[in-house]
């Protein structure tokens, strides 16, 4: 079965699953039910007869306003958006609305379901590949959706009045990858067992980080180094806390991979959190910040040698 | 519609929403309380109007300028001052302070103090009545600073393309902050721009809270029997305005919230002429007295 889906067509099918249980339900974004369908992610819900589902015009601000009133009428919705950096657009409503709502009752579910562009050569006017000061600034619970096991967790949790669910560009169309945790505490997944009972390494992938993150694993791997990995599957910086408490109570060595282009990064948080715990750390990010104002492939470069070098040292 | 008494009721509605927002002035002032406040000294025809226009499923959406909409909707002077000191009252009880209160219970869901911030949900709120099958009306209050938002354009071109029953009621004072109009944009012709997207337009001037109402009510119809959103533009003016001395010149400045300066202003918040829509409902009053008399 996972060798029949890529990334898109899976969240696809999960997304016209969780339209079809609604009772009543609106669908919307630019381009949604008609031409690319944002890569084939609306694919068939205007087929749905519970669902209203419109192409919108160009107003990703306003959008944002449509979906929070559709909560308040009690109507839960979905936007599909491409891509991620118009939501600054509506940060407006994604801060200010977002606060201003969290008092009232009976709200409906409202989704927005956002690519995030981190495939490179974008220009350097496209610049948001990071989730991170989405998430500072609007406190939304942000999911990554980059795997099987990720996507599951995403749509069968309690849908709360306003969620993210993002996804990578660089992964849409790569075959979906089938991951089963051990231990989906917070905001992590855990992807090996018995991480309680030794001492391995831990690399943690935080954000949108994919390319760098598989490379750095796969260069341990042919050196026979032994570790655990967890990939961040939700910005939440309490339940990623937590997390991090639990695994630091072994002592163990983290790497910590972050590709995001902010310079307030949740990996910062996750390594404070570590250090202070007694836990050692090394935090791979983007140093060459002047790369942000160049078009470039965009991926993170990590010296794989400062890896072996914290690891191997006692 | 309402029968000629009633008619004549929303004058005094007019009055009774002038002096309870001077005892909410007086008894914050008197307090020393510092509660932001944006007083709507000059507002209450609009606001008696479309309050009394709001049916069961109706919606109003309202701004930072919201009291003369609580009041007209019910809302005791004691509420309001309960609800401005975040205390708990029969409005809102949700801790909202004075530029974000709600009303549910008498259809006030969505108060916003961000300029603009307010329409788009409007066409939300809207196009979930639709969904829902309710044959409402959406009622969102902006001004003449908010229509220079991009939001406004946005909200307009969303609730034309989706037919959505929608009135963007748009309270022009002319002014925005301490800005004349003239002093920060060219004008904006509503009525061009709402033709241009093919929106119905209207404007009401004269602060007769009668012939408001009557306007609303006939919008109400025209929007239910053809799903399609409204603008009406309500020309006012906002009382209590005051005098500055800069560069040896002497300068208006339009009130925008917090005291009166009456220091400055003496009989200002009380104008005698179309100005104050007090003015008008009295002398409507009075005519009507004389009528009966002569009867």
């Amino acid at each position: 079965m996972i060798g029949d889906f890529s990334l898109s067509s899976y969240i696809n099918m999960k997304l016209n699953s969780y339209l079809e249980d609604l009772d009543l339900g609106v669908f919307f974004g630019q381009n949604v039910i008609s031409g690319s369908r944002i890569s084939g992610l609306g694919l068939g819900v205007e087929l749905q007869e519970k669902i209203l589902s419109f192409n919108t015009p160009n107003l990703e601000n306003s959008l944002f306003g449509l979906g929070f009133g559709l909560s308040i009428a009690g109507i839960p919705s979905v936007y599909l958006m491409k891509q991620h950096d118009f939501s600054l657009l509506a940060f407006d409503h994604l801060v200010n609305t977002k606060k201003l709502l969290q008092n009232h009752s009976n709200l409906a579910a409202f989704l927005v379901v956002m690519v995030v562009v981190d495939s490179g050569y974008e220009g350097p006017q496209s610049n948001l590949n990071n989730l991170d000061d989405l998430y500072s600034l609007s406190q939304a619970d942000i999911w990554l959706l980059e795997n099987k096991c990720a996507i599951d967790n995403a749509f069968t949790s309690d849908r709360k009045n306003f969620e993210i669910f993002a996804i990578s560009q660089r992964n849409l169309k790569l075959p979906l990858i089938s991951e089963n945790p051990s231990i989906t505490l917070g905001g992590f997944q855990v992807l090996e067992n018995n991480i309680t009972e030794d001492f391995k390494p831990v690399i943690v992938n935080c954000g949108l980080s994919t390319e760098a993150f598989s490379s750095c694993l796969s260069f341990l791997h042919d050196r026979k180094i032994d570790f655990h990995m967890a990939r961040q599957f939700k910005m939440n910086l309490e339940e990623n806390l937590l997390f991090i408490e639990r695994l630091a109570a072994r002592g163990r060595k983290f790497v910590i991979v972050d590709g995001s282009k902010s310079r307030n990064r949740i990996s910062t948080h996750l390594a404070y959190a570590l250090l202070n715990l007694g836990s050692e750390v090394l935090l791979l990010g983007r140093q060459d910040l002047d790369s942000w104002r160049r078009v470039s492939q965009d991926n993170l470069q990590i010296d794989m040698e400062s890896v072996l070098d914290f690891l191997r040292k006692r | 519609m309402y029968e000629s008494e009633q008619l004549l009721d929303l004058h005094q509605k007019v009055l009774e929403l002038r002096r309870k927002q001077f005892q909410i002035h007086e008894q914050i002032y008197q307090a020393g309380t510092k509660i932001p406040i944006h007083f709507a000294f000059g507002h209450e025809a609009i606001a008696v109007a479309v309050a009394s226009n709001l049916l069961n499923e109706d919606k109003l959406l309202l701004t930072h300028r919201n009291v003369h909409y609580h009041l007209a909707l019910g809302a005791t002077v004691e509420n309001l001052l309960s609800e401005y000191q975040l205390r708990d009252s029969p409005i809102s009880g949700r801790c909202l302070g004075s530029m974000n209160l709600d009303f549910p219970s008498k259809g006030v869901i969505y108060t916003s103090n961000i300029l603009g911030n307010n329409l788009s949900i409007a066409a939300g709120i809207a196009l979930g009545n639709k969904v829902k099958g309710l044959n409402s009306v959406t009622w969102c209050v902006t001004g003449d600073g908010a229509i220079e938002e991009g939001s406004f354009f946005e909200s307009l071109l969303l609730s034309i393309s989706r037919k959505l029953s929608l009135v963007f009621l748009v309270e022009n004072n002319g002014w925005s902050l301490a800005s004349e109009i003239a002093d920060r944009r060219v004008e904006i012709d509503l009525n061009l721009l709402s033709q241009s997207l093919g929106i119905k337009y209207l404007r009401l001037m004269g602060n007769n809270v009668q012939d408001y109402y009557s306007q609303l009510s006939k919008i109400r119809e025209i929007i239910q029997s053809k799903n399609q959103p409204f603008i009406v533009e309500v020309m006012l003016t906002t009382l209590g305005g005051y005098y500055v001395e800069e560069n040896g010149m002497r300068r208006y400045v339009n009130y925008h919230s917090g005291r009166v300066r009456t220091d400055l202003v003496g009989e200002s918040v009380i104008e005698l002429d179309s100005r104050d829509p007090v003015y008008i409902s009295e002398r409507a009053l009075e005519s009507s007295d004389q009528s009966l008399e002569k009867k």
